[in-house]
């Protein structure tokens, strides 16, 4: 049995200080122990299609909810979404944009290919943890989800 | 004896009729003087005659009273002739003796008859004969002779014995003789009645018809000059003499010789009669055009002009309308030959050319003697026959179209004989009543090279213009990215920054005293800052980036809610807040709300401080503007400094006093630029702020406010 079966949250995230300041951010929150951390586009399909390094998962176990950073290397954030939201099965996972991005034309494509939400990274990392807090604990303890 | 008396009878029958003629000629015979005057004359003659009568036995005359009598009724009528027989009778009756019946008788019938032949005169007024006058004498004296018988038998025996031959014979010849006398008198004085009269007619005509009258004597040089012939010149009957001088001296000057010389022809007999148009000078000195002519019509025996007459014609209003249509006439053809447009017309039916300007020929490029009809004219400029037709026709067909449009040709290209190409414009305009047709050309070549030219400087600079267009899209592309990477990668250092500072507090604070927690918290209030500063400026490039929406915008309603938004409940309570009614503005709705937001959080932010806190937002109308206003009691500014106020990261105040990044004023520049409104900013250090900006009036509902 794979160690990625349980994720709750994937967290795909290029910048390693970003990646800190958030698993901290979710840390303080309790939410969770099991995030996982991608640090490209590729390295997020891989896993939620389970292929590559993670072609060892459990197919049909998807993480709870999805933070997706947009400006990724090789294969970017919309590009990933556009793949969730396309896919049949996976449609239904929660993915929350989370970006420095404050471009409109980035809100209106996420929002155009089905995004849950679209959330701004606060520079204060006190505003930053209060927001990756509110938007987990909303996905993972308030929305229900099918099935 | 007898033949004496008999001479002495005739002779005073010719006086008779020399002094009738001369009574005649002055007291015509159709007046009743006349008349009377003649009857007394012959009267006075007959009763001469009875004084020294013929006196064949005592009591028994015979005188001339017959002849006088019957040729004065014959030749004066029945007046004349009763005064005359009275006269007769008269001293015939105071005579007495045993004739007197019968001298009477003979007075009477002498009388009757003349008179008789008067009448029949009258109704055959034929040349009278000398027939006539023998008829009439032999009628008289026989009768004259019967009448003898009133006398006593014996004595009327005696007296046709005695006279009776004598009587028949020379009586009617004398009357013959003196009434041929009186015939030619008449006649004479016929004739020349008859001339004076067609004289008379022919100066009446001439003068009717307005024209002035002279009558030359060549030869003493005195020269009648009529009545119209002054008055033409404006001088009454006595103003103008008799001699030639008085026509010489008046003509032109300019004419004179041309004059002098057509008259020295005609009196050379060169030309059948003289003819000359001269100017003549008037009583008021001006001159007058004049048709003179004139003729001889009495030579000398030796054949020297003696006498010429002619006439003066008023031709001056007819020469001045020429004079002012031949100034019209070159007038029209300087125009028509200076027009850039060559014209030329041409007979329809037969295409004989009759007018062609000069520029004609020179934008066909051909020569003047080259066409002088139509068909030769194609010929020259058509030189392929089936081309020719082919365009002949077409002309034909648009004249005969009557459309307007039809009849000008545009863009027309054509070869000149030389060989160079050039382009015309053409038009075709049938005159239908003369039956002619206006033709007008006009080179465009220039104008043809012009417009392409322009056309292809306007299709380069359309192609610079999309080509710039390109490459300023480029650079905004460009702009965006960089305004993209600038939000994203700018971000994460400061938010690392922060995020690490804060755990180095939370994990090692401890190790810390409270100056190095202190500049950890100057790190983390840099971070937020810079965050701030990189927000305002996405947002500053976004103002004039992003396409404008425009719609009607409720001014007042989106300032209320602007503050409401802006300053929470606390601070709000603090501030008067007044907003006078405003006008309603066009423009894109986010924009300006941009605008009102960045306007009313200064005005909240900068009144913080200050005792009186008091925001007013109003309107004016300025011309074609609408000026809105928002005044606070703020920290105000120093006006110096006031045109800083609207540049980027311009600051009046430090963020020691007031926080801020100096991009918002900067924005609502931007803003209202774009609106094609300006902002302006009036104030004082510590008396409060007033910003103001305009925009075009625009719509309806500003206009009545």
């Amino acid at each position: 049995v794979s160690k990625y079966n349980d994720v709750d949250i994937l967290l795909v995230e290029d910048n390693p200080h970003d990646v800190e300041l958030a698993l901290r951010a979710l840390k303080e929150s309790d939410l969770t122990k099991n995030v996982h951390v991608v640090n490209d586009g590729e390295g997020a399909l891989d896993f939620l299609f389970s292929r590559g390094k993670y072609a060892d998962r459990t197919v049909a176990k998807h993480p709870r909810m999805v933070f997706l950073d947009i400006n990724l290397p090789n294969c970017n954030g919309l590009e990933v979404l556009k793949a969730i939201k396309d896919d049949d099965e996976r449609r239904f996972i929660p993915v929350v944009i989370l970006t420095s991005s404050l471009e409109e034309s980035d809100l209106i494509e996420s929002y155009r290919l089905g995004v849950n939400s679209y959330i701004v990274k606060p520079v204060d990392f006190d505003a930053f943890a209060r927001t990756v807090r509110t938007a987990g604990t909303y996905w993972l303890r308030l929305n229900r989800l099918p099935g | 004896m007898v033949l004496i008396q008999l001479i002495y009878n005739l002779a005073t029958l010719v006086a008779l009729s020399v002094v009738s003629g001369f009574i005649d000629q002055r007291w015509r015979r159709d007046t009743s003087p006349g008349t009377v005057m003649q009857g007394i004359l012959f009267g006075a003659v007959a009763v001469i005659g009875m004084v020294h009568p013929l006196e064949l036995s005592p009591g028994l005359f015979f005188d001339g009273r017959s002849i006088v009598i019957s040729l004065c009724g014959m030749f004066f009528g029945p007046l004349s002739a009763a005064i005359a027989a009275a006269a007769a009778i008269v001293y015939r009756i105071a005579e007495g003796g045993i004739g007197a019946v019968m001298g009477v008788s003979v007075i009477a019938a002498s009388a009757l008859i003349g008179i008789g032949f008067y009448y029949y005169r009258s109704k055959n007024p034929n040349r009278t004969t000398a027939l006539q006058l023998l008829v009439l004498g032999l009628i008289v004296h026989g009768i004259m002779l019967l009448l003898a018988f009133t006398l006593p038998y014996e004595s009327a025996i005696r007296t046709l014995q005695t006279v009776g031959l004598p009587v028949i014979v020379i009586y009617p010849l004398a009357t013959v003789l003196v009434g041929k006398i009186l015939l030619d008198q008449e006649q004479n004085i016929r004739s020349v009645e008859k001339l004076s009269e067609s004289e008379l007619r022919w100066k009446y005509a001439l003068e009717g018809a307005g024209d002035g009258i002279w009558d030359w004597n060549v030869v003493t040089n005195r020269i009648f000059f009529s009545t119209q012939w002054k008055k033409m010149l404006g001088y009454a009957e006595d103003e103008v003499g008799d001699t030639l001088e008085e026509w010489e001296t008046r003509i032109h000057p300019d004419d004179r010789i041309r004059c002098f010389e057509d008259l020295q022809r005609h009196l050379d007999g060169k030309t059948a009669d003289y003819r000359n148009e001269h100017r003549i000078r008037c009583r008021d000195g001006s001159y007058k055009w004049i048709l003179d002519r004139g003729k001889i019509i009495e030579w000398t025996a030796d054949g020297t002009p003696l006498r010429m007459i002619g006439t003066h014609t008023d031709i001056d209003e007819r020469n001045r309308g020429r004079a002012a249509m031949e100034e019209r006439n070159i007038f029209i053809q300087t125009v028509l030959d200076n027009l850039p447009v060559g014209i030329a017309v041409n007979d329809i039916h037969t295409g004989n050319v009759s007018y062609v300007n000069e520029k004609f020929y020179a934008i066909y490029g051909i020569d003047r003697d080259e066409i002088h009809n139509v068909r030769r004219f194609f010929e020259v400029m058509f030189t392929d026959p089936e081309h020719r037709m082919e365009i002949q026709k077409r002309v034909m067909d648009d004249i005969a179209s009557g459309d307007p449009a039809r009849m000008q040709w545009d863009d027309i290209p054509i070869t000149r004989q030389s060989g160079q190409k050039r382009f015309i414009s053409a038009r075709n305009i049938p005159i239908p009543g003369q039956g002619m047709m206006v033709s007008t050309v006009q080179d465009i070549t220039e104008i043809i090279q012009n417009r392409n030219e322009l056309r292809r400087f306007n299709r380069e600079l359309e192609e610079r213009v999309a080509r710039r267009t390109e490459q300023l899209e480029a650079v905004n592309r460009e702009l965006e990215a960089f305004a993209y990477s600038v939000s994203h990668d700018l971000r994460s250092p400061l938010r690392a920054i922060d995020g690490f500072s804060r755990f180095l507090a939370e994990d090692y604070g401890h190790a810390l005293d409270d100056e190095g927690r202190r500049l950890l918290g100057v790190i983390r209030s840099n971070a937020q800052k810079m965050d701030r500063l990189i927000t305002d400026l996405l947002s500053l490039s976004r103002v004039t980036r992003n396409e404008m929406k425009n719609a009607r915008i409720e001014m007042e309603a989106m300032v209320r809610s602007v503050f409401a938004e802006c300053v929470d409940n606390d601070a709000r309570s603090e501030f008067e807040f007044i907003v006078h009614p405003l006008a309603d503005a066009d423009g894109d709705p986010f924009l300006m709300r941009l605008v009102w937001t960045n306007l009313i959080e200064n005005a909240v932010k900068y009144s913080a401080r200050s005792e009186i806190k008091k925001i007013e937002i109003g309107w004016r109308r300025l011309q074609d503007r609408h000026v809105y206003y928002i005044r606070d009691r703020g920290a105000g500014f120093n006006p110096k400094y006031k045109d800083s106020l609207f540049k980027v990261f311009q600051r009046l105040h430090s963020d020691g006093e007031f926080e801020g990044t100096g991009v918002g004023l900067a924005i609502v520049q931007r803003i209202l630029r774009r609106h094609g409104g300006t902002v302006w900013a009036d104030g004082g250090e510590g008396t409060g702020a007033t910003f103001y900006f305009s925009l075009p009036a625009q719509g309806d509902g500003s206009e009545q406010i």
